[in-house]
C-alpha cells in the first residue's frame, strides 16, 4: 500500500465539495437519529442506506462512516438527558451522566461525552490505519482455503457471541445463510426460488438491512409506543440551568487526558474483536476506569462524575474506527453496522478483504481522513446544537413510529422502484420481530448474508484448485489452525453463556 | 389485542417451523443444477453444508426444551406477548400502501398513510387531533417528494405534483 502515491487522492476524494456535503450531513443525520431514543447506530444506518444509491462509492462510504460516527455519541444525548439510551453503547453512560444533569448540569455532561467520544474517535482512526494496512498484508497471503476458514472463523464469533445463548445464535446465523444463497448461483444455476419471480435475483442487500435491522425497531415503536410518556417527565432537568456550571475548561480535558488514553486504547481494541461492539466496549471501559483511576473512589462511580461519562463515551466511539479493521481488512463484519458499511461497498461491486487496501489504497486513505474529518464535523455540530439535540432526546416514541415505518417503504421501494421488496422487508421485519422476542438475535441473520456469498465463493474456488479434495483443503496448516480457532470459538461461546445462567441461577 | 403464549412452547413452535422449513429447502436441492467444471462442488454443496448445520442447532435447541434444560428458557412461566392486532394492522397498512401507489399516486397514497398512522398517536380533542393529523400528513408528504423525487430523482408513481423542478 503505497501512502505518498495515494494521499493527494485520498483528499481530493474527501475535500471535494459534494463528499465535504455529504460527511457534514451524515453528521447531522447521524446526530438526531442517534438521539432518538431506542434508536441506534445500525437502525440510523440501515434508514439511510438507501439514501447512499445516489452517491458514488467513496461519498457513499464517508457518508456511512460519519452517519456511524455521529450516531454514537448521539446515543449519548437522550442516556444523559433523560436516562433512555440512545444506542446500546450509551446505556453505561446514563449511570453519572443522568446523575450529572440531575445535579443541574446537563451541559457539562453533554459537552464532556462530545470531546470524550471525538478524542476516542481520532485516536483509533489513526491507529486504523496502520493496523488495517498490517493486518490486510498478512492477510494477502491467504489462498482462497484460508478466506472460507476465515469466514468460518467469523461466523463462529457471530453465533457464539451474539445473544444470551450460542445454539440460538448459531441457528440464526444458518438463516441468514440460507437466505444469502436465494436466487442465482455463481455457475448460472437458480436456488430456492420456487418459480417466483421476485426472487429470481435473490434478496437484495438493502431488503436485508431494512427489515432485519429497521423494521423490528419500527414495529416496536408502532406497537409498543404506550411506554414513553415517562420520558417528557424526566426531561424537566434541562431547564433553567446555570451557565457557569455547565463550562467545561481545557483544565477539565487535562485532568481527562489519562481517561482519555486508556479508554481510547480500549475501545479501539474491543472494536477490532468482531461481536464484541460498542456495549461491550463501554461496559469493560467503565469498569477498568474504576480499578484504574486514582483519584476516584469506587463508591464516587455513579454519582455524576466526570470520568463516568468520559471513560464509556471515549471507548464506545473508539469502536467505530476498530470495526473498520476486520471488516475492511478480512470482510468480516464485526457488526450489524460494519456489515452495512460493507454492504455499501458491495452495492457498489467493491469486494472487501485483503485486495481492497491494494487496489483502492486512495479511498482506504479517504475513509481514515474522512473520519478524521468527521469527527470535527461532529465537534462542530455537536457543540453549536447542544440544547437543539436535547429537544431531539425528546421526541416521543409514538410520533417517530409512523416516520420511520413511512422511511422504510419509501427507502425499500427507491431501491428498484419494485413493490415485492416492500413485502420482503414487511415478511423479514416481522420474522425479527417474533424472533427476538424468543431471544433468537436477528443480527447474525444479517451478519451472515453479508458473510453467506464471500465464504460460498472461497470455498468453491478452494475446491476447484485442490480438483475438489476436501482434505486437501481443510489439511493446509493456516486453514487448519483457523478452523481450530473457530472450534475454541464457539466452545467458549457455550461454555461462557453457561457461566452466566450458572451466576443468574444462583441469584 | 394481544396474545400471552409460554415463552418454552413458542420457541418450540418456532423451531419446529424452521426445522420444516430447512427440510424442505434440502429436498430442493435436489433440483439444483449438478456441478459441471471438475472440482466444483455444484451448486446444491453450499446450502446443503447451511441445512445440515441450521438443522442441527434446531435438534440441539428442541432437546434442550423438552428436556428443560434451556439456557434461556428454564420453565413454562415466562411469556411471550403477540401483538396480533397492532401488527396485522400494521400489515394491512403497509401492503395498502404499496398496492395503491400505483392506482391513486404516490401523493394521496402517502398522505392517507401518515394520517391514518397518526390519528391515534396524537392527544387532544377531535377537531384539534383532526387538524394535527392533516398538517403532519400533508408536511411529510411533501417532505417526502421533495427528498426522495426532487433530491433523489426517485421514479415515484407521482400524480399531480412536478416529478422535476428545474432550477
Amino acid at each position: 500500500m503505497d501512502f505518498s502515491a495515494n494521499i493527494i487522492p485520498a483528499l481530493g476524494l474527501v475535500f471535494g465539495p459534494i463528499s465535504m456535503f455529504y460527511i457534514f450531513i451524515g453528521v447531522i443525520l447521524g446526530l438526531v437519529l442517534g438521539a432518538l431514543p431506542g434508536f441506534g447506530s445500525s437502525q440510523a444506518l440501515a434508514l439511510l442506506f438507501p439514501i447512499t444509491f445516489v452517491m458514488n462509492a467513496p461519498d457513499a462510504i464517508l457518508f456511512c462512516c460519519a452517519v456511524y460516527s455521529a450516531a454514537e455519541y448521539g446515543g449519548s444525548i437522550p442516556a444523559i438527558l433523560i436516562r433512555t439510551p440512545g444506542t446500546p453503547g450509551s446505556a453505561i453512560t446514563a449511570l453519572d451522566g443522568y446523575e450529572m444533569t440531575k445535579k443541574g448540569m446537563p451541559y457539562r455532561a453533554l459537552k464532556i461525552s462530545l470531546y470524550a467520544g471525538i478524542f476516542g474517535g481520532v485516536t483509533s482512526t489513526l491507529i486504523f490505519l496502520a493496523a488495517g494496512t498490517s493486518l490486510a498484508l498478512l492477510a494477502l497471503e491467504f489462498g482462497p482455503g484460508e478466506m472460507f476458514a476465515l469466514g468460518i472463523f467469523g461466523l463462529s464469533i457471530i453465533g457464539g457471541f451474539f445473544g444470551k445463548d450460542p445454539a440460538r445464535g448459531f441457528l440464526a446465523t444458518a438463516i441468514g445463510l440460507i437466505l444469502a444463497t436465494i436466487g442465482s448461483s455463481r455457475f448460472g444455476g437458480l436456488r430456492f426460488t420456487f418459480d417466483y419471480g421476485p426472487l429470481m435475483d435473490g434478496i437484495p442487500l438493502v431488503v436485508i438491512v431494512i427489515g432485519i435491522l429497521a423494521a423490528p425497531e419500527a414495529f416496536r415503536l408502532l406497537i409498543e409506543y404506550e411506554r414513553d410518556d415517562a420520558v417528557s417527565k424526566s426531561a424537566e432537568n434541562i431547564r433553567n440551568i446555570d451557565k457557569e456550571k455547565n463550562r467545561v475548561t481545557l483544565g477539565d480535558l487535562l485532568y481527562l487526558w489519562p481517561t482519555l488514553v486508556r479508554n481510547a486504547l480500549i475501545g479501539t481494541g474491543i472494536g477490532a474483536i468482531p461481536g464484541a461492539g460498542a456495549s461491550v466496549a463501554a461496559l469493560i471501559a467503565y469498569n477498568e476506569e474504576r480499578r484504574w483511576n486514582r483519584h476516584r473512589k469506587d463508591e464516587e462511580f455513579g454519582t455524576g462524575i466526570e470520568e463516568g461519562i468520559a471513560s464509556p463515551e471515549c471507548a464506545n466511539n473508539a469502536v467505530v474506527a476498530g470495526t473498520l479493521v476486520p471488516s475492511l481488512a478480512l470482510g468480516i463484519p464485526g457488526s450489524g453496522t460494519a456489515a452495512i458499511l460493507i454492504g455499501v461497498l458491495v452495492v457498489k461491486g467493491i469486494v472487501p478483504g485483503p485486495g481492497l487496501f491494494e487496489e483502492q489504497t486512495a479511498m482506504i486513505i479517504a475513509i481514515f481522513i474522512g473520519l478524521l474529518v468527521a469527527n470535527a464535523g461532529q465537534l462542530v455540530v455537536g457543540l453549536a446544537g447542544v440544547k437543539l439535540w436535547g429537544q431531539v432526546a425528546r421526541v416521543p416514541r409514538r410520533v417517530l413510529g409512523p416516520f420511520v415505518i413511512l422511511m422504510i417503504i419509501i427507502g425499500t421501494y427507491a431501491y428498484k422502484n419494485y413493490a415485492p421488496h416492500v413485502v420482503m422487508v414487511l415478511i423479514l421485519g416481522g420474522a425479527a420481530y417474533f424472533l427476538e422476542k424468543i431471544d433468537i438475535p436477528s443480527v447474525p441473520i444479517m451478519l451472515s448474508f453479508v458473510m453467506g456469498p464471500i465464504i460460498e465463493s472461497n470455498m468453491n474456488l478452494a475446491f476447484t484448485i485442490h480438483q475438489g479434495d476436501l482434505m486437501a483443503v481443510l489439511t493446509r496448516p493456516i486453514t487448519m489452525i483457523i478452523l481450530l480457532l473457530a472450534l475454541v470459538t464457539a466452545v467458549y461461546g457455550f461454555v461462557r453463556a453457561q457461566q452466566k445462567k450458572s451466576v443468574s441461577d444462583k441469584l | 389485542m394481544q396474545i400471552a403464549i409460554s415463552q418454552r412452547l413458542a420457541t418450540i413452535a418456532v423451531t419446529l417451523a424452521t426445522s420444516l422449513f430447512f427440510v424442505i429447502l434440502l429436498w430442493r436441492t435436489f433440483g439444483f443444477a449438478p456441478s459441471m467444471l471438475p472440482g466444483y462442488p455444484g451448486d446444491s454443496f453450499f446450502p446443503r453444508l447451511v441445512i445440515g448445520f441450521g438443522l442441527i442447532w434446531c435438534g440441539v435447541l428442541l432437546f434442550r426444551l423438552f428436556k428443560g434444560s434451556d439456557i434461556i428458557v428454564a420453565d413454562d412461566h415466562s411469556e411471550v406477548l403477540v401483538p396480533l392486532r397492532s401488527f396485522s394492522l400494521i400489515c394491512f397498512y403497509v401492503l395498502s400502501y404499496v398496492l395503491l401507489l400505483d392506482i391513486i399516486g404516490f401523493e394521496i397514497t402517502t398522505f392517507l398513510f401518515v394520517s391514518t398512522l397518526f390519528a391515534t398517536r396524537l392527544r387532544g380533542n377531535h377537531s384539534q387531533r383532526l387538524f394535527r393529523t392533516s398538517l403532519i400528513s400533508f408536511i411529510t408528504t411533501i417532505f417526502c417528494w421533495a427528498i426522495f423525487a426532487l433530491v433523489l430523482n426517485v421514479n415515484f408513481p407521482i400524480k399531480f405534483l412536478p416529478n422535476y423542478i428545474d432550477f
